[in-house]
């Protein structure tokens, strides 16, 4: 047989053909050159192979652990999203393209009643952390007065320990009413809007159960929670654990049932219908 | 998924994706984010995963975001530097548990294996620390046996060459210090 050359790695890692490898068994004990070759080869895979394995590191390990929390939320809102529009496209099959435009069109109706808000989330968190308020001392109560005239519902307490420590425009321009809750250590700041939650554009946010409500919430430091309700977007943004939270949204308006896309277009057909058959 | 369920895929197959995203990338650094991001991928792609040979599902998936990070590589090593350089070097500080971790390994290796390239490094490694066959490797990588055939022998002749410029000379004793090189 000939040298090797070529197959010398392959031999030496019993990946040739049984017959090769008898062949190449020959060749090696009577060939130096091959000989040498192979254990040059064995020297470098034993090397390679055997070196210290390290061990990931503990705090990889909890990362790891963790990521059906981080992850899973935006893959489980996916999904969410998905579905509603499973739903539209059958509702779409069945009625024609015009059907369904006014139907959407229809069914939204009541909405209009209140424009959809795309909550600035990133911009109510950073107002968590570094906006006033953030040492008791700067809390002031000077426009709840003013909030209270116009209608906002300031309530006093959300659940047993939080209390109202202040309230005020966040933004006057673009009416969003900011109202900070705390127990003196840990605080719920809740952000107040006129309009009807715009669901299209969560992103980063689950569906969940806290306590008996049913609200959009993203998991974190700090939690946002958010829904509508009366015509109003709210948005909690607190470093208080689930139960203390729950307590909180219980004292607030109940969530409006999320309709989707299938769900609007289901009420804007029977809305037209009733218009048909008075 | 059930949180049980998935902290066991964790705890099976975490220090097999480390050492193989360790062994590819050459330091810890990298090690931790390529596992990181397999792991992100495992998790988004379970739904979709059928049934079969799930190590070799997560190899390939390991060998292909690593060699997507070679691909994007300048790029990525000019972000890393960017963003974050300050927590990296002080997460690179060699405290005493992070030097007894490095010294463990067999440094001349590393570099060695640093020095091939990344096609020839994917196919020495899933062959001599993974253990996969021929097969597997070109199954992995989706090339003919025979182009594995061929990275193996050339990749090892290389890593002999860079081995053979570091052999320890006699007398030279590994101690927990500095790096001299």
């Amino acid at each position: 047989m000939a040298h090797l050359d070529r197959d010398v790695a392959a031999y030496v890692d019993g990946q040739l053909s049984p017959v090769a490898t008898a062949a190449a068994d020959a060749h090696v004990a009577v060939c130096p050159r091959c000989s040498a070759a192979c254990a040059q080869q064995r020297l470098v895979k034993s090397r390679v192979s055997v070196g210290g394995v390290p061990a990931p590191p503990a705090t990889l390990l909890a990362s790891l652990s963790s990521l059906p929390v981080t992850v899973g939320e935006e893959t489980r809102l996916e999904r969410l999203r998905r579905s509603p529009m499973i739903g539209a496209g059958a509702a779409l099959m069945g009625a024609s393209l015009l059907v369904a435009v006014l139907a959407f069109v229809a069914g939204s109706a009541e909405d209009r009643l209140a424009d959809p808000v795309d909550p600035a989330f990133a911009s109510y968190v950073d107002d968590f952390h570094y906006g006033y308020g953030t040492t008791e001392g700067t809390m002031t109560m000077a426009s709840l007065t003013e909030l209270r005239d116009q209608g906002w519902s300031c309530l006093e307490s959300l659940g047993a320990d939080l209390r109202l420590v202040d309230g005020r425009w966040l933004d006057r321009a673009a009416g969003v009413v900011s109202l900070t809750y705390t127990d003196g250590r840990e605080r719920l700041r809740l952000y107040e809007k006129v309009g009807t939650l715009d669901e299209a554009d969560l992103v980063g946010f689950e569906r969940g159960t806290v306590g008996d409500r049913t609200v959009w919430i993203r998991a974190g430091e700090p939690t946002v929670a958010t829904w509508d309700a009366r015509g109003k977007v709210f948005v909690a943004v607190t470093d208080v654990d689930v139960s203390r939270l729950a307590a909180a949204l219980a004292r607030l308006p109940e969530p409006r049932e999320p309709r989707g896309t299938a769900g609007r277009m289901s009420d804007g057909l029977e809305r037209m219908t009733s218009w048909a058959t008075p | 998924m059930q949180t049980q369920a998935w902290e066991d895929i964790v705890a099976e197959h975490s220090g097999r994706v480390y050492r193989l995203a360790y062994r590819l990338t050459g330091n810890r650094h990298d090690a931790e984010d390529l596992t990181q991001d397999v792991f992100i991928r495992v998790f988004r792609s379970l739904d979709s995963y059928e049934a079969g040979n799930f190590n070799g599902w997560i190899h390939r998936i390991t060998t292909n975001l690593f060699l997507d990070r070679v691909r994007r590589g300048a790029r990525i090593r000019m972000d890393g530097f960017a963003e974050g350089a300050e927590d990296r070097l002080a997460s690179g500080e060699a405290g005493p548990a992070a030097m007894l971790h490095d010294t463990e390994f067999d440094s001349d290796i590393e570099s060695a294996l640093a020095s091939l390239s990344e096609e020839f490094r994917v196919a020495v490694v899933l062959c001599d620390v993974e253990g996969l066959s021929y097969e597997e490797i070109s199954d992995v990588l989706g090339v003919k046996i025979g182009t594995v055939r061929s990275r193996i022998h050339r990749g090892r002749t290389q890593l002999r060459a860079a081995l053979s410029h570091r052999t320890p000379s006699l007398g030279r004793t590994r101690v927990l210090g500095p790096s001299t090189t």
